[in-house]
């Protein structure tokens, strides 16, 4: 607790001690504030017969002009009788910049002069207040404003004034201008904080705030840190993004190169082996020759239907999603191909089809799709019962189509359905063997003409695929 | 029996008609020109687009072309563009057996490698 002989105002203090020349600067945030501030100094020295020098934007003059107004001084008359002298601060700055440097012998003929006329009709005292200082960090030449304030040191040096000079605390506010905001104190004798510091309080009061602020200052120190640390590991995660992003990239372009290998590479030679396994057979004159190209275009084929089904399965994977070509289809016309072109025996498929059956569907991919399901059918259901193909065009806007055959999908397995590479294990020993890709690929079929699949099986009712396909 | 079938074949191809098979895999090539001979027609054959051009020159009318799309030196797509910019080769009927149909010029008959012999020799068939 300070005693009351120590409750004395920062401003009574600084008076106390303020020297005959001094060299000030008053930080400010608020023009109001900045114009009491110089109306206070320059007020002082009109009322002691002191010269007065005013170099300051028009807007500022201004400002100061009202401000001694309301505290009873004539500017007018001080101006008119040599005692007050106003300049604008940007001509007057412009007068000693060579290049855009303050020019020291250009500064004191156009600064030093203009302090030593107001000297010689004011019995030497004379206040000058300058903000060209401020124009220049605010034009962001924060080098060239430090010189300009090593030159007004030097000029002080040759002339005897009082000097106050002003600075916006908008011009550092970032941390940054940290060094140059301590350089800028450093050049002055007193450095005055803006008004966010209660400088009419008493002394407890002032040192409560300075304690505030240091307060403020570790907290804003640590807050700087912290997102120092914070953008640190963000350029991490960055870093990290981009060379999962690279890893991406390689991987699709190994895709996109397996895709080429798929599509181009494996289907030549395999169009070699079919062709040439065809030819023996119409050259064949015995079985012996023909059983064993039927093998190999049998195994060839096989071989075909997998790669597009990679293919396939490759271009889903990779995002590109199946490429439709829609054109006037019917389903039980693609049906009844898929149902000719299958090679188990066709006494075992019963086709029905009723209502309007036609739609705009890529004739291809429904004849793949169809030619699957039926497939399946035959191939896992119980060879007692027939596969029933069943087309109802009797709705509006869908077709339906079923696929129904006796004996059950096993429990385990019809969640799984439409997976890819599902596991066999339900496959016979006699069944060929073949990817796990069939349903998977039919369900994206399905999904890319926006319709539904789905499938119910029991040992009661058998297996059933239904399709709905909108007409598109 | 085989002597049976190319004569059949040489039946059906009344007039000597010519194939230019242009496919850089050799096997493809050879295959082909077996299976076409077998069926009585003249074979010549390409490695690629440009060799093409240079063949092609040398045929007796009438001929076609089986043209394979991704080939090196000149592709099937080029040779094709290259044919139809010629007036005397513009009308050359030409079938495609590729292994990626959506390379292929639009308004082309196309069949997809690996090819099924019977339907790819009726298809030549009606190319004339």
């Amino acid at each position: 607790m300070a005693s009351l002989a120590a409750r004395r105002t920062v401003s009574e203090a600084s008076a106390a001690q303020r020297r005959p020349h001094d060299h000030a600067v008053q930080f400010y945030d608020d023009d109001d504030f900045l114009s009491a501030s110089v109306a206070t100094f320059v007020g002082a020295g009109l009322a002691n017969g002191q010269a007065v020098v005013i170099i300051a934007t028009e807007e500022h003059r201004e400002a100061f002009r009202r401000a001694l107004l309301r505290r009873g001084l004539d500017v007018d008359a001080a101006c008119s009788s040599g005692q007050m002298v106003l300049r604008d601060a940007r001509e007057t700055l412009a007068a000693f910049l060579i290049d855009g440097t303050p020019d020291w012998e250009l500064f004191q003929t156009q600064v030093g002069g203009l302090v030593a006329k107001a000297a010689s009709r004011s019995k030497g005292e004379v206040r000058a207040y300058g903000e060209m200082v401020d124009l220049l960090w605010t034009d962001g030449r924060p080098q060239e404003a430090i010189v300009l304030e090593q030159f007004w040191n030097d000029l002080r040096g040759i002339h005897s004034f009082t000097l106050l000079c002003a600075y916006g605390m908008g011009n550092f506010s970032r941390e940054a201008d940290g060094p140059d905001f301590h350089k800028v104190c450093g050049l002055h004798s007193r450095a005055l904080p803006a008004e966010s510091y209660p400088r009419e309080a008493d002394l407890d009061v002032q040192l409560a705030e300075v304690s505030r602020l240091q307060q403020r200052a570790r907290a804003l120190e640590h807050e700087i840190e912290r997102r120092k640390q914070a953008e640190e590991e963000l350029r991490k995660s960055r870093e990290e993004l981009e060379r999962q992003n690279k890893d991406l990239l390689r991987t699709v372009r190994f895709s996109e190169m397996f895709v080429g290998i798929l599509g181009h590479d494996l289907r030549n030679p395999l169009s070699a082996i079919t062709t040439a396994a065809s030819l023996l057979m119409r050259r064949a004159e015995t079985d012996k020759v023909a059983r064993p190209a039927t093998r190999i275009l049998s195994s060839a084929g096989r071989m075909a239907r997998m790669i597009d089904q990679l293919l396939d399965f490759t271009r889903i994977r990779l995002g590109q999603g199946l490429p439709l070509a829609r054109s006037a289809n019917d389903l039980a016309e693609v049906c009844q191909t898929a149902a000719d072109e299958l090679d188990g025996d066709p006494r075992r498929i019963e086709l029905h089809a009723s209502g309007d059956t036609a739609g705009a569907w890529d004739g291809d991919r429904l004849l793949q799709l169809v030619s699957n399901l039926v497939g399946n059918a035959l191939a896992h259901g119980a060879r007692t019962a027939p596969v029933a193909v069943t087309v109802d065009g009797k709705r509006l806007e869908e077709v339906t189509l079923t696929v129904e055959n006796a004996g059950a999908i096993p429990p385990e397995m019809l969640h799984v359905i439409f997976e890819p590479f599902r596991s066999g294990k339900d496959r016979k020993e006699d069944q060929s063997s073949g990817l796990g890709l069939g349903l998977y690929i039919s369900h994206e079929i399905v999904l890319a003409h926006s319709g539904s699949i789905e499938v119910r099986s029991t040992q009661e009712e058998g297996t059933r695929f239904t399709v709905r396909l909108p007409r598109g | 029996m085989e002597s049976v079938r190319a004569g059949e074949a040489n039946g059906k191809v009344s007039q000597r008609k010519t194939l230019l098979v242009v496919d850089d895999e050799p096997d493809i090539r050879e295959s082909l020109r077996d299976a076409l001979e077998d069926e009585g027609y003249r074979v010549a054959v390409a490695r690629n687009g440009k060799e093409a051009l240079e063949v092609l020159r040398t045929l007796e009318k009438p001929f076609a072309v089986i043209l394979d799309i991704i080939m090196p030196v000149m592709s099937g797509a080029e040779f094709y563009a290259a044919l139809q910019a010629d007036a005397l080769f513009a009308d050359t009927p030409v079938l495609i057996s590729t292994s990626d149909a959506s390379r292929a010029p639009s308004g082309v008959l196309i069949m997809k490698k690996p090819i099924d012999l019977e339907r790819f020799l009726d298809a030549v068939a009606n190319l004339f």
